[in-house]
């Protein structure tokens, strides 16, 4: 079903570009920050705002008419704890359109499909537990969760080809109440 | 090139959560019952009633609120099941409690005054039990806290309760102590952690966003099984593949063949 699902929407893409052509290729790299404000940073309450975990991604950008676009990209981003040997990474679908409001700024929108996938090397890890210590279950096989954001974003031309960008992804959008967005935060070659 | 640069140096983020040493495991379900016991809980600081909304707020301001997991946890009343005297153990071995739920409570079976509460789970296949009990003994420090630390106290014991161990970075709401803590939200390895035990492991490219497509609802898998679903991720990752390929190629004849 999901499957069927996943060729509808592609293909309804594929035919809505039939007649258009490609404008450039975009490589993009900065940082990914998940769950603005709304996880914890601190003991004191304080909420994560900035961080830096790698972000990179390709795409392309697309013309579609006047100043619409449309710019698929896959982009990655990568958290490995060394330690205890635990890692996730998440794999972006980003469908978004872009709209040349002038030379020097886009704003952009559309959403973004997230491939996470996290994993350990299993084992256990001993961590303090009450007044004594105890072997906790590391983590271990990985496991695959995949959401969709609602993408809100806008992009700064610092020469023609070069520019920065900032990208909201709003995590469940239907419900109001726990609403949260992550943010993408990159700079930008034009190719 | 600097940014670039800028940013492999900070390649490795902090992030290790672990899981309940009892079970290692989620309940094999991603919607859970949790029943509050009819166990007086004045010795807590609050009456049962109010334990009852606490356990609520617990759920919904922490566990029920992450995006990226596909977990509910359902509060239900207060249940004629007693739990005086008993022990974790004692309560998960008589078969009080049903498949796929959490029973909570308060009782006096704490031998320290400093801890607060404790969650045990319990797994036989894929039947799952998990038992939460503040601490209502004479000397609990429990009426102590504040609305909001008893709040993140009970999410802590649900946090055992739904399958997770501690991590040992301190602000995160699973660290094994909340003294000297202001905790009102998740951190990034309780959330990595509850996804990891309940994803959303269909891909939905989309689906709930585009009305234009209303027919396709969200399909909710009630399965939470260990299995690796790597085709469905590597089916959405090659579409896009072939997608990105096709745009770089801009074949008219490739796409006349779509259209
Ligand atoms: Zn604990």
């Amino acid at each position: 079903m999901s499957l069927f699902k996943t060729i509808l929407i592609q293909a309804l893409i594929l035919t809505s570009l039939a007649n258009s052509a490609i404008a450039a290729h975009l490589v993009s790299a900065g940082t990914f920050v998940p769950y603005f404000g709304k996880s914890q940073s601190s003991d004191s309450g304080a909420t994560t705002k900035f961080e830096l975990t790698p972000y990179v991604s390709y795409g392309l950008q697309f013309h579609m008419f006047g100043a619409h676009y449309f710019v698929p990209e896959l982009g990655l981003a990568y958290y490995h704890e060394s330690a205890k040997k635990t890692r996730k990474r998440i794999l972006f679908y980003h469908y978004n359109f872009s709209y040349i409001l002038n030379p020097s700024f886009i704003i952009r929108y559309g959403f973004t499909t997230y491939w996470q996938r996290i994993s350990g090397d299993g084992g256990s890890i001993n961590l303090r537990n009450g007044d004594s210590y105890t072997d906790y279950t590391a983590l271990s096989s990985p496991r695959d969760s995949y959401y969709t954001t609602l993408d809100l974003g806008g992009e700064f031309f610092l020469k023609p080809n070069r520019s920065v960008r900032l990208d909201f992804n709003m995590m469940n959008a239907r419900d109001l109440e726990n609403r949260a967005f992550n943010y993408i935060l990159t700079y930008n070659w034009y190719l | 090139m600097r940014i670039l640069f800028f940013t492999l140096v900070f390649t490795f983020s902090l992030f290790a959560s672990t899981l309940n040493p009892n079970t290692g495991r989620g309940f094999a379900k991603n919607e859970i019952d949790v029943l509050v016991s009819l166990t007086d809980c004045t010795g807590a600081g609050f009456s049962t009633e109010t334990f009852r909304d606490l356990v609520e707020d617990a759920a919904d301001d922490y566990w029920n609120a992450v995006p990226t997991a596909d977990l509910k946890l359902n509060v239900k009343g207060i249940t004629n099941i007693d739990i005086t005297g008993q022990s974790h153990s004692d309560i998960l071995n008589s078969g009080l409690v049903a498949n796929n739920t959490i029973l909570a409570g308060c009782n006096e079976t704490f031998s320290s005054s400093t801890t607060l509460g404790g969650a045990v789970m319990k797994c036989n296949g894929d039947n799952c039990q998990a038992v939460l009990i503040i601490n209502a003994g004479s000397e609990s420090a429990m009426p102590d806290q504040d609305r909001n630390t008893q709040i993140a106290v009970i999410a802590h014991e649900l946090g055992h309760a739904i399958g997770l161990g501690h991590t040992e970075i301190s602000h995160n709401l699973m660290y094994y102590s909340v003294s000297g803590k202001t905790q009102t939200w998740l951190g990034q390895d309780d959330i990595d952690g509850v996804t990891y035990l309940y994803p959303y492991d269909e891909p939905a490219l989309g689906c709930d966003f585009l009305p234009i497509l209303g027919a396709m609802g969200t399909i909710q898998d009630n399965s939470n099984d260990d299995n690796d679903n790597f085709p469905g991720g590597f089916m959405a990752s090659a579409l896009f593949g072939v997608l990105l390929a096709g745009l770089a190629f801009n074949s008219r004849k490739l796409f006349k063949l779509f259209v």
